[in-house]
């Protein structure tokens, strides 16, 4: 019995490693070329960093990337305001209709993309506001924000309620409590939903390639484009960094959302 | 702390607002829009003339293309996840149930990150190691003695690898918190009353994990119907799907009353899907 | 230094009544103790005091001014929780000052206010350290500082020693009680220890089910409880019923008990309770005077606490306890039958519920 035991447990382990690489392998190779000289990735390998070279003189690659990245910037900001306020709203009070706005934090999870994107676009476009950064700005920050506010809750289920009533009973009116008491405790994870709201921002793609105009780009959407018109390593160059930067990011939330629970 | 006067409420609402505007506007006012629109015959705000009509829906159930399409991306759906689940279940059971320790939050971290990478990138990354002269058959040529060109780009089989290898993460996460959340102690009572190891997997470990591994198999299903992008990168012409045609509507045609129903007709389904799973997905609360 | 005053208190929560025109003036200055069994509703009426949540019925008057309506950040109340409830990212120090920092004050006032408060808990060492590196007494100790800095109206005491050890928690209530004493204020404490309510109480109100029961000084409550509750939740009460006779009862058995001439009878079937430690046990029946009760009773077990002992009898039917000093007893074997005897006085009358 304890054999089988101890055979199952090993066959469980390199079925997990396994996995593992299936889900990192693309990845590494898509990697690796970025580093191989050859434009139609033939092997043997020719290491090179020519690709990166090219890319830091691709003015769209560019343009598209510095996009992405202050409109991730905004969507966080912004996110992570609305969001944590919501959250503390939840924590913080008991009124009519709380159930039915909980609930209602899941139709921009639960719905396909495509249809919240088409459905942006449509209504963008008939009250004038059209394509563009705000409307790409108005669509990252309404897929941010459940995750903000799920991030903010969970980190604020640690936190004791008789904390703000101890405040108040010291004389601190809402915001008092707020700043001193609450958001001091729950940083970590109001960080973490900055992080996470980055990410789904800086990734997103369904949305942004129907709210954005050509000539005035994400990064994804640039990607898409470069793709369907045919491989080459300068995508791979650039799809190596984005993956480099979104895993770091959400290794940095995963450390914050984490630690919130150990204080 | 619910009182009289308005003080508290007011506060609530002051905090609660800003987000759900926000939502309303972003959300839930484009979806009536788009409601709206599928009843049209051109788009508005134009210079064509419009009406109401119930064409646009009328063209899903006249023209049997729109249909099996459809029920491609079910299939597409159902595949998927299947294949997640029978792939995933199982690695998240090692994870939670065989590993311990710092090992156990540092291989469920490395499991999960790709998740949170872009998957637009992923799927362009799968295109990299699928097409033909590429790095398949460099290694299948080194293990096996004969020579092999093995072009998996633009098949039904690629769109199928692609989406497994996006969305497999999710199946994990969920039945693993499902998983850790299930006491040993549980386990441990059941063996010493003689259990054998399939009667606690059958009778106790699924049953009991059921609840979380259909929330990751609903949060795929959903998404999967629904998608483009990745058959658009790894089907090529054997990636058109319901998605793949709505997209069309709107990039291509301009036909957003057909997209605009053809969308509705797509969350219909959804969520009845989502309705009739419900119950179960409750008790993953 | 203010007094408070409640009026009709009227509490739901749902179907539930949590408190039913519950009426006390707590006087200025006062330590008043709030004592009752779980779901007497004593925490809820604190916590209406306190402005934390709002009653359904009846006024609330602090300083002659109402409050029913006004939140508890504007009350000028101080409160201790249960819990400590100190702020786990600053210091003892800054938990001490945040009233003060919260109110605007200068930083140079506050941190003279601060050492004063840490002096006046005796803990003037500990400013810089955090609540987790401090005992729980201490933190208890700097929760007191804290809510008193702000020189508030009333202080209000959530079961304040429950978390402490015995032979700590005793200690704090005299260091409670110094406390109050030297600066005065009006102070209101819930707790379901009834010794300790004894110890710290000027005065005492007993709460049940959302009613109050009695209030009045210890001795007052303690000497006369109002009812068979109020007598057996606070100190134990043997209790006697039987038919009312002039100025006593007729026992089941025939034996005849009296209270004191003077007391006041009241209408109904009254009983008589008597505290254990008014009895005393016999082994030879006592002389038969009329301001003595005596009755028979078996002796069933002793036992033994240090200075006192705690006996158990069989009194036709009925357990009856006695509490006796070691040298009382002496004499009496441990078990047998015995006489056990009390002064008039000492019978409590109370309605039969």
């Amino acid at each position: 019995m304890m054999n089988m035991n101890r055979l199952l447990s090993n066959v469980g382990r390199v079925y997990l490693g396994i996995i593992i690489v299936f889900l990192y392998v693309p990845i590494f190779v898509m990697a690796l070329m970025s580093f191989n000289a050859s434009e139609f990735y033939q092997l043997p390998m020719d290491y090179t960093t020519i690709w990166y070279r090219k890319l830091w003189n691709n003015s769209e690659i560019l343009d598209a990337a510095w996009n992405s990245l202050w409109i991730a910037c905004v969507t966080t900001v912004i996110a992570t305001v609305l969001g944590t306020a919501a959250a503390i709203a939840f924590f913080r009070y008991e009124f009519r209709g709380k159930a039915i706005l909980q609930a209602l934090l899941f139709p921009p999870i639960a719905i396909p993309w495509l249809i919240t994107g088409t459905a942006m676009l449509i209504f963008f476009f008939s009250i004038g506001l059209g394509r563009g950064s705000k409307a790409v700005i108005l669509g990252h920050v309404a897929l941010a924000l459940p995750y903000v506010i799920v991030v903010v809750t969970a980190r604020l289920r640690t936190f004791d309620p008789q904390l703000e009533e101890a405040a108040r009973s010291l004389g601190a009116n809402g915001w008092a409590v707020t700043r001193f008491v609450t958001l001091p405790w729950i940083a970590s994870g109001v960080i973490a939903g900055a992080l996470f709201a980055f990410a789904v921002s800086f990734d997103q793609f369904v949305v942004s390639y129907f709210l954005t105009q050509p000539g005035d780009s994400t990064l994804p959407v640039v990607i898409y484009s470069a793709i369907r018109k045919g491989f080459t390593p300068e995508i791979n160059a650039v799809s190596t960094l984005i993956i480099a930067l979104s895993m770091t990011v959400m290794l940095l939330a995963a450390r914050y959302a984490k630690f919130g629970g150990e204080r | 702390m619910v009182a009289r006067g308005g003080g508290p409420a007011t506060s609530a609402a002051v905090l609660v607002t800003p987000a759900y505007i926000w939502l309303t506007a972003a959300v839930f006012l484009p979806l009536s829009m788009m409601l709206f629109f599928s009843f049209l015959s051109d788009v508005p705000f134009t210079d064509h003339a419009w009406r109401a009509t119930l064409e646009n829906y009328g063209e899903f159930f006249q023209k049997p293309f729109y249909a099996t399409l459809l029920w491609r991306s079910l299939k597409l759906g159902a595949t998927v996840t299947g294949l997640c689940i029978l792939i995933g279940f199982p690695c998240a059971f090692v994870l939670a149930k065989t590993i311990r320790g710092r090992w156990r939050e540092a291989l469920f971290l490395l499991v999960i990150l790709p998740f949170w990478s872009n998957s637009l990138v992923r799927i362009f990354s799968w295109a990299i190691v699928l097409r033909g002269n590429g790095v398949i058959d460099a290694t299948l040529n080194a293990i096996l003695p004969f020579d092999v060109s093995v072009n998996l780009m633009f098949t039904y089989s690629a769109v199928i690898i692609g989406l497994v290898h996006s969305y497999l993460p999710y199946v994990i996460l969920t039945s693993y918190l499902a998983l850790q959340a299930i006491d040993d102690d549980l386990i441990d009572a059941a063996r010493s009353l003689g259990a054998s190891r399939r009667t606690i997997l059958w009778r106790i470990i699924l049953p009991l994990s059921l609840p979380g591994l259909l929330a990751g198999a609903v949060l795929i299903f959903v998404p999967v119907v629904g998608s483009f992008m990745e058959p658009r990168i790894l089907g090529g012409r054997a990636g058109t799907f319901f998605g793949t045609v709505i997209e069309d509507q709107f990039v291509a045609v301009f036909n957003w009353p057909l997209g605009a129903a053809l969308s509705f007709i797509l969350l219909a389904v959804v969520l009845l899907i989502l309705a009739a799973s419900s119950p179960v997905l409750k008790r993953a609360q | 230094m203010a007094d408070v005053r409640i009026a009709g208190i009227g509490k739901n929560f749902g179907d539930t009544r949590a408190l039913d025109d519950v009426s006390i003036d707590f006087r200025d200055g006062e330590f008043f103790g709030l004592l009752g069994p779980s779901g007497s509703g004593k925490t809820t009426l604190l916590r209406i005091i306190a402005g934390f949540i709002f009653a359904d019925r009846g006024s609330v008057v602090i300083d002659d001014e109402p409050v029913e309506t006004v939140p508890v950040e504007k009350r000028e109340i101080g409160m201790v929780f249960q819990n400590y409830v100190l702020f786990p990212n600053m210091s003892a120090a800054d938990n001490i000052g945040f009233g003060l920092r919260v109110r605007k004050r200068p930083a140079a006032e506050i941190s003279a206010r601060v050492a004063e408060a840490l002096a006046l808990v005796q803990l003037s060492d500990l400013g810089v350290r955090r609540p987790h590196q401090l005992s729980g007494g201490q933190r208890q100790r700097i929760a007191l500082a804290r809510a008193i800095i702000t020189k508030p109206r009333v202080l209000l005491l959530d079961e304040p020693l429950g978390a402490l050890d015995k032979a700590l928690r005793v200690d704090m209530q005299i260091e409670l009680k110094r406390i109050q004493r030297e600066i005065g204020i009006t102070t209101i404490f819930v707790t379901h220890d009834q010794e300790e309510a004894l110890t710290l109480s000027d005065r005492i109100g007993i709460l049940k089910d959302g009613r109050l029961v009695q209030s009045g000084t210890p001795q007052e409550v303690y000497n006369a409880p109002v009812n068979q509750f109020a007598a057996r939740f606070l100190g134990e009460a043997n209790i006697f019923a039987g038919d009312a006779i002039e100025d006593g009862l007729r026992l089941g058995d025939g034996g005849i008990i009296r209270w004191a001439a003077d007391a006041a009878s009241t209408a109904g079937r009254p009983v008589i309770a008597v505290r254990p430690e008014n009895m005393t046990i016999s082994v030879q029946a006592p002389a038969r005077e009329p301001g003595l009760n005596i009755l028979p009773a078996r002796l069933a077990q002793k036992i033994f606490a240090g200075p006192t002992v705690t006996c158990l009898l069989d009194c036709n039917g009925q357990t009856i306890k006695v509490l006796s000093k070691v040298a009382e007893l002496r004499g009496v074997p441990d078990r047998g039958d015995v006489w056990i005897s009390w002064r008039v006085e000492n019978s409590m009358i109370a309605p039969a519920v």
